[in-house]
């Protein structure tokens, strides 16, 4: 009995986490100070969202993985589902906030469907990956290209959907992830390299085309202006508009001044916009200096890393498993680096979250999903060691 | 089979320790710019912060005053409570909406007398721009993002106000349209100026809940604003002129100039008159309040830069008393030469009057009355004197004469017999007022106002010494008579601008048709016009033995005093400027002013069934002069003249333009009459009330 427990006590991941909704509830108390919205105790929600997160963590824990597996297909489907509910659903459910249709707003309550969907459709591409790894023991160059396409075709219905809304941030993450396990399916060099040259050559001549006549781009590729206008900003800062250029010195302001220790606890003085959340590593960098952003990065470095070695081990006998922690991982990373990167001026501003930090309910939840995967993939690991020792 | 397995297990890791090692890398790219940031630059991004803004805000001071020369109080301020509303930086529509929403519940922007007046004042736009802000999320749903794009902010917002409903914007309540009145006069304020929300009935009541409030009532202000009072209303008052109220602000034309001297684009400001002339003494020093704003627009700290101090008051040099019986006998005058023949001086409607002293230049009175055909009513047009010009017919003969003794072409007692004068063939002749006078000389000519000595005088300066009945002229135009006749007179002030100390004053208009009729009409004053205002400084030149002094309406400019009332230190006196000395001899003079007294006062003279029995002494010159008004002859009559002759006290200028002819009275000689009886009468009155109480000796002692 005493040993059952102890598969489900997976100590370092729940240390990390524990870490992570200190620095959140901080980083969030301390950007409330700036009584940029008066009345909503953000510190409280957030902490009422982790305590769902976890209660869904626990959840989830009660699955194994090979219902997981055979579950992924719907899981998936029912997330593509709410994506084109979403699209279709009228104003009055699902409000257009600055220009976009990304949330369901129900009375008290908002949610992100993309930001779930992206934890789905990880699920699903691990399954797919594996189920293909099994089916195919010897990869050919036609088993490779043909995983190839089942993952782009996986990654690229939502997207779609997401473009819809249109959240052109958010479809990029999905690319991000879809790359990364493409690069870790195993699949031949080759192919990576010649789908790399093309993707390159594609991208290159979108952004060139963006850059150099948006108009015409707006037509064929379809993207928005704001969307051509923040593209703008990262690549030539004269042309920058002057609310993104107002938001990025004030983060810059905000996390300069904190310099090497911070400025302490409820001393903030730049009013970032969005301080709570696509700009909370501002407020940490101001609240806790260098020292706090340091420990931050660092934080997810560690959970990174965790996640690489839980991939690696669980490899062998359990690759959805394995797959599931290289997606989450691609996910936390691209969020983590683009998030972080934007604040300090090495990536473009784009309203994608800090997971784990940055206050937002859905992001919270669909993040704690993705935990609650990972750490039912560690306690599978732990029981199979146990299995292999006896 | 196995080597494969062994290939793929082996692919793993090496892929995954490449992309960790690419993590790694990205991790410390993040830590290094992080590092650049917030260590290399960190102090400097500190520094931004706490550079702080520093501000000055101008309070409004009351203007100065204006008295009259006896110390009464003649323009006035009278306090209006007022609320204002000083913006801070970064203040938008939600703030100000919150401010009109708490002002509401103080202050009422109407009474029940006026509430539907006033509630017709909001507009559609108005009523659209409340409901926006007050359904922000519901009001941007109308506009959907496929519209919104391409369009500017303001498109936007104009379609989304298009779009609101009448009906949304009909069951607006009382408390609403009050917000909104307040709302529309917070917006017109600019960031850090004062901006008056309500000046007008602000009650007592009013005032004390908003100043009890204030501290919640961020950018609101309690102030005293002012408004212009005249205690003897409508005397004098074209001179003193107006200020523009806060919403016309300063004024267009001057806005540069208004704007580097420190005025906000709200200030009221002298508009005409005294208030625009002297208005950089009236307008006093404004309380300069310097705020510090830190980078969010906060106010950290406020402190008075300089005190404020309420403009200086202005001492005319006019006698009110004497102005209101001068207004009062010019309109009497015109009065009753209209209603005795209505037919004959049908054209009159206007007669206007000039009183100084001649030898400071000090205004006693100027009075103008006009009869408005249309409004079939008598107006106070006292600024005629300054703008109005008219021939002034035999009145300059004085400049005339002096001119013919300086230039030699006459000798002092030069005699000529004035008999009516014939050029050219076909000649009716030119006369005197009437046939023969006789033999005259330049005193006598003055006395009788000889037209044909002047015609001499004229015939000799234009090169013609010779003069032969029916022959034509023979002028040197090559001496330009015309010019050095006009130089002569400018001497006087006639057809120069005066120097008064009055935004705007004419010159007269100068004939432009220089032949030799027109010259010996331009001797008897019937050729260019003048102004009341340069005859009296003319009379006043000729009185003052040759010294031409600027007219001036302020004597002196005092401090403000925090009494009611009284009159603070003298700032700084109007000195008497002499413009110029004539270049005639003393003694030329004095034939002149000889000359001047014998019109007045000896058989003969002109203007002696008037004059002869005043023990004032006075001297002086009629005029007639031939006019025309829409094709009817006419003739303007004026007079110049001062009084007392050995030690004149006043100098004064007469003109009645239009008037039917001498047949129907002499206008101009009535009024002179009655001014120079006011005059000497209010002097006695006041010296027998000081005689009486020894006490109020003001006047006196400042004639010196």
């Amino acid at each position: 009995m005493s040993k059952r427990k102890s598969y489900f006590f997976q100590m370092d991941l729940i240390v990390l986490l524990l870490f992570f909704i200190i620095v959140s509830l901080l980083a969030i108390f301390n950007a409330q100070q700036l009584e940029q919205y008066e009345g909503d105790n953000f510190v409280l929600k957030q902490a009422v969202w982790f305590c769902v997160g976890i209660g869904i963590v626990a959840i989830i824990q009660l699955f194994d993985l090979d219902q997981l597996y055979k579950a992924s297909m719907y899981i998936y489907g029912f997330g593509v589902l709410l994506l084109i509910l979403l699209l279709v659903s009228p104003e009055s459910i699902a409000r257009t906030i600055n220009n976009t249709k990304s949330w369901f707003t129900l009375p008290g309550l908002s949610l992100q469907p993309a930001e779930f969907t992206k934890i789905s459709t990880i699920l699903f591409l691990a399954a797919v990956i594996s189920r293909h790894k099994s089916k195919y023991e010897i990869s050919t160059l036609k088993s490779d290209s043909l995983l190839l396409i089942k993952i782009v075709l996986v990654t690229v219905i939502p997207v779609f959907f997401i473009l819809q809304q249109p959240d052109f941030g958010t479809s990029m993450v999905y690319l991000f992830i879809a790359g990364m396990l493409v690069l870790l399916s195993g699949i031949d060099w080759k192919i990576i390299v010649g789908l790399i040259l093309g993707l390159s050559l594609l991208l290159a001549g979108m952004l060139a085309l963006i850059i150099k006549l948006p108009e015409l781009s707006q037509n064929i590729i379809g993207i928005e202006e704001y969307q051509i206008d923040r593209i703008m900003t990262w690549f030539d800062s004269s042309e920058q508009t002057s609310s993104d250029t107002y938001h990025f010195d004030l983060s810059l302001l905000a996390l300069g001044s904190g310099q090497l220790f911070g400025k302490g606890m409820d001393k903030l003085q730049v009013p970032t916009p969005e301080a709570h959340t696509d700009f909370i590593f501002s407020v940490i960098g101001e609240s806790f200096g260098f020292i706090g952003c340091a420990v931050v990065i660092f934080l997810y470095f560690i959970l990174l890393y965790k996640l690489v070695t839980l991939g690696l081990k669980s490899f062998n006998y359990n690759s959805f498993g394995s797959y599931l922690c290289f997606g989450f991982l691609s996910l936390l990373l691209v969020h983590a680096f683009q998030n972080m990167g934007m604040t300090i001026g090495i990536m473009p501003i784009t309203g994608i979250p800090l997971l784990l930090i940055s206050y937002g309910g859905s992001s919270v939840l669909s993040t704690m999903i993705g935990i609650g995967l990972v750490y039912r993939v560690a306690v599978e690991h732990t029981i199979q060691n146990d299995y292999l020792f006896k | 089979m196995n080597n494969k397995k062994k290939k793929k297990k082996a692919q793993l890791p090496f892929r995954l320790n490449i992309l960790f090692f690419v993590v790694f890398l990205l991790f410390s790219v993040l830590v290094l710019q992080l590092g650049v940031v917030q260590i290399l630059n960190g102090e400097g991004f500190q520094k931004e912060i706490d550079r702080t803004i520093k501000d000055t805000t101008k309070i409004p001071v009351p203007r100065g005053k204006m008295y009259d020369r006896n110390g009464n109080v003649v323009v006035d301020n009278k306090p209006l409570y007022a609320i204002t509303y000083t913006p801070a930086k970064g203040v938008d529509a939600t703030k100000r909406l919150e401010v009109a929403e708490k002002l509401s519940e103080y202050i009422s922007m109407y009474n029940k007398e006026n509430k539907e007046e006033v509630l017709e004042t909001i507009t559609e736009r108005n009523k659209k721009e409340y409901w926006y802000l007050l359904h922000q999320e519901e009001a941007k749903d109308r506009l959907s993002a496929k519209e919104a794009e391409g369009m500017e902010p303001a498109e936007q917002y104009n379609t989304i106000l298009d779009r609101i409903t009448k009906e949304e914007i009909s069951n607006f309540s009382d408390k609403d349209k009050e917000i909104m009145l307040i709302k529309k006069e917070l917006d017109k304020a600019q960031t850090l100026t004062p901006q008056v929300v309500k000046n007008e009935n602000v009650t007592p009541e009013e005032y004390a809940r908003v100043a009890e409030h204030l501290s919640e009532l961020e950018g609101i202000n309690a102030t005293t604003d002012w408004d212009r009072i005249y205690p003897f209303d409508e005397t004098f008052s074209n001179f003193f002129g107006t200020i523009t109220s806060q919403e016309q602000g300063i004024l267009a034309e001057k806005e540069e100039y208004y704007l580097s001297h420190g005025y906000k684009p709200n200030d009221r400001v002298g508009k005409s008159g005294l208030e625009e002339q002297y208005e950089n003494v009236l307008r006093g020093r404004k309380e300069q309040i310097l705020y510090t704003t830190n980078k969010e627009g906060k106010i950290i700290d406020s402190e008075v830069a300089v005190e404020g101090e309420r403009g200086k008051d202005l001492v005319l040099t006019v006698d009110m008393e004497l102005q209101k019986r001068i207004d009062k006998i010019v309109l009497d005058v015109l009065k009753n030469e209209k209603s005795e023949h209505p037919y004959g001086n049908r054209h009159l409607n206007d007669a206007m009057v000039v009183m100084m002293r001649p030898q400071t230049g000090e205004i006693l009175a100027v009075s103008g009355k006009y009869y408005d055909e249309e409004d079939k009513e008598y107006k106070n047009a006292a600024l005629r004197t300054l703008y109005s010009s008219h021939r002034p017919g035999s009145a300059i003969k004085g400049a005339t004469v002096l001119a013919g003794l300086q230039s030699g072409v006459i000798k002092p007692n030069k005699t000529f017999v004035d008999k009516p004068i014939y050029i050219g063939k076909n000649s009716d002749g030119k006369t005197s007022w009437t046939g023969n006078l006789g033999a005259v000389n330049d005193i006598t000519a003055l006395q009788k106002s000889s037209n044909v000595y002047m015609f001499y005088i004229a015939m000799r300066m234009g090169g013609d010494f010779n003069y032969v009945p029916y022959d034509n002229l023979s002028f040197d135009w090559e001496s330009k008579p015309f010019q050095r006749l006009r130089n002569y007179y400018s001497q006087f002030g006639l057809g120069v601008k005066t120097g008064i100390d009055f935004p705007y004053e004419a010159s007269g208009y100068k004939g432009v048709n220089p032949q030799a009729g027109n010259f010996l009409d331009f001797a008897i004053g019937q050729y260019d016009t003048f102004t009341a205002m340069q005859l009296a400084q003319y009379v006043s030149t000729i009185a003052n033995d040759g010294y031409r002094v600027r007219p001036h309406l302020v004597k002196e400019i005092r401090m403000p005093t925090p009494y009611e009332n009284n009159l603070g230190p003298v700032y700084k006196s109007i000195n008497t400027d002499v413009l110029n000395r004539i270049d005639m001899k003393q003694s030329y003079i004095e034939r002149v002013q000889e000359g001047f007294r014998r019109a007045f006062q000896e058989p003969g003279g002109t203007a002696y069934s008037w004059f002869s029995d005043k023990d004032y002494n006075p001297a002086g010159k009629t005029g007639t002069a031939e006019n025309s008004a829409e094709g009817d002859y006419t003739e303007n009559l004026t007079l110049v003249g001062y009084a007392p002759f050995d030690k004149p006290e006043i100098a004064f200028s007469v003109i009645v333009p239009n008037t039917g002819g001498s047949k129907y009275g002499h206008p101009n000689d009535d009024i002179g009459e009655r001014i120079l009886d006011a005059y000497f009468d209010l002097k006695e009155e006041r010296a027998k009330s000081s005689d009486n109480d020894n006490s109020d000796k003001k006047d006196e002692k400042t004639e010196e």
